[in-house]
């Protein structure tokens, strides 16, 4: 009797040691990737202006999109609409910025331009191709009514997003 | 494509890379190709087309992968236009790979390489040295022909007062030995010269084990100034200040 209650108990212990947590493990790489391929500088033509324009002595900055999953995601540009830091500014600013679409490694995506959404500062363009394309923000500020901007280093930000559609 | 990719073999196109500008108006219809010719047969071996009909005018950067294709199939190429619009600023650059072990007509290198093979420069055949006379030159007996070795035997036999012309009987014919670079030879030719050496039989002298102190003793505890010495240091005094005084004196004149 004793021995058949010692052969259950064990049976028992071994099926409980069969129980196994299985772990499912993955990683997601990313199929949309910012890159800035050129920092921009402002130039300062008249003393109230700021501008990114070459013809104002300023360097346009440049964002690279590389998209892997054509159509499944929108870029979004964000232009200046402050000063991440600067000199004390007591008067007005008002901010001009447009992007458009510089260099594509498509024919296609050339239609990203004329497909662009633009509301306040923000430009979205949907990626519909995959490949490669390179836009270019551009950024102008003026200071209050002609006053001249007080002398020290001024710096924007251009946020550039690659949301998931 | 000759003068665009460099004249090795073992050449293969990996990738072409090309840019160009586009101007035009967005309604009209304007294509662009990019191709090159099949440099082994018909029809090309390349072929890209951008679209730009409907499209604004852009630049564009474009890279496209071939998969190493060998480079004697590239011909020439060409980005070609039809519609309306224009293209500026092209370039066209090709990504290549160089195989260094399907190189042809010139030796492998590259020691990884599974036709590699070791070559080894020209090196002059010296005269094999039959193996039954390297025994007597490690015996410090010179290799003769054997006419003279004959002849030498009979010299090195005789008793007495022939020695001397036998050794240089040895040393000329070691010098005329077309062996004279061998290893063994060489090493036979400098024992033989070691002893020739004179009086080398002192280098293998040996002393008698035990201490040997100093014999030299000063018998009375005194050592006097020589006399001898001390006339020459009274001499080299007078003729020196005959010289300072003969110096003086002329400077002196002189003023």
């Amino acid at each position: 009797m004793f021995n058949k209650i010692a052969f259950i108990m064990l049976m028992t212990a071994s099926l409980g040691a069969l129980a196994e947590d299985v772990i499912i493990r993955g990683n997601v790489a990313s199929k949309c990737v910012i890159h800035t391929d050129r920092a921009g500088v402002y130039g300062n033509p008249t003393p109230d202006t700021l501008s990114t324009a070459t013809a104002d002595g300023g360097v346009t900055p440049v964002v690279r999109y590389d998209v892997v999953s054509a159509g499944s995601y929108k870029a979004v540009i964000t232009t200046p609409s402050s000063f991440s830091s600067s000199p004390i500014l007591d008067d007005v600013i008002s901010w001009e910025g447009s992007v458009s679409v510089s260099e594509v490694s498509d024919a296609g995506m050339s239609a990203y331009t004329t497909n662009k959404r633009v509301y306040n500062n923000t430009s979205e363009f949907d990626l519909t191709i995959a490949g490669t394309v390179k836009f270019k923000p551009t950024s102008k500020a003026e200071y209050g009514y002609g006053k001249p901007f007080p002398g020290g280093e001024y710096r924007a930000i251009v946020v550039a997003e690659c949301i998931a559609l | 494509m000759a003068n665009v990719l460099p004249n090795v073999s073992g050449l293969s196109i990996n990738a072409v890379i090309y840019r160009y500008s586009v101007e035009k108006v967005v309604s009209d219809p304007f294509i662009v190709d990019i191709q090159n010719k099949n440099a082994r047969g018909d029809g090309l071996i390349f072929h890209s087309r951008d679209d730009w009909s409907g499209l604004p005018g852009n630049r564009i950067n474009r890279v496209i992968g071939v998969n190493g294709i060998d480079a004697s199939y590239w011909g020439d190429g060409e980005i070609r236009s039809s519609g309306i619009g224009s293209i500026s600023e092209a370039s066209l650059v090709y990504a290549y790979t160089r195989d260094s072990c399907a190189e042809t007509g010139v030796p492998i290198v590259d020691t990884k390489c599974p036709n590699y093979k070791i070559t080894l420069p020209d090196i002059p055949v010296l005269p094999v040295i039959p193996e039954v006379l390297i025994p007597d030159l490690i015996s410090d007996k010179p290799y003769v022909k054997e006419s003279e070795e004959v002849e030498l035997s009979k010299e090195l036999i005789k008793p007495s007062g022939k020695k001397g012309r036998a050794d240089s009987k040895i040393s000329k014919i070691i010098t005329q030995n077309s062996l004279i670079n061998s290893d063994v030879l060489q090493k036979a030719v400098a024992f033989e010269a070691l002893n020739n050496i004179p009086k080398f039989e002192l280098y293998s002298f040996t002393m008698n084990g035990g201490v040997y102190r100093d014999t030299v003793k000063l018998q009375d505890g005194k050592l006097p100034d020589g006399r001898r010495g001390l006339v020459n240091t009274w001499a080299q005094e007078e003729l020196h200040q005959k010289m300072v005084d003969l110096q003086y004196n002329s400077n002196k004149k002189g003023n």
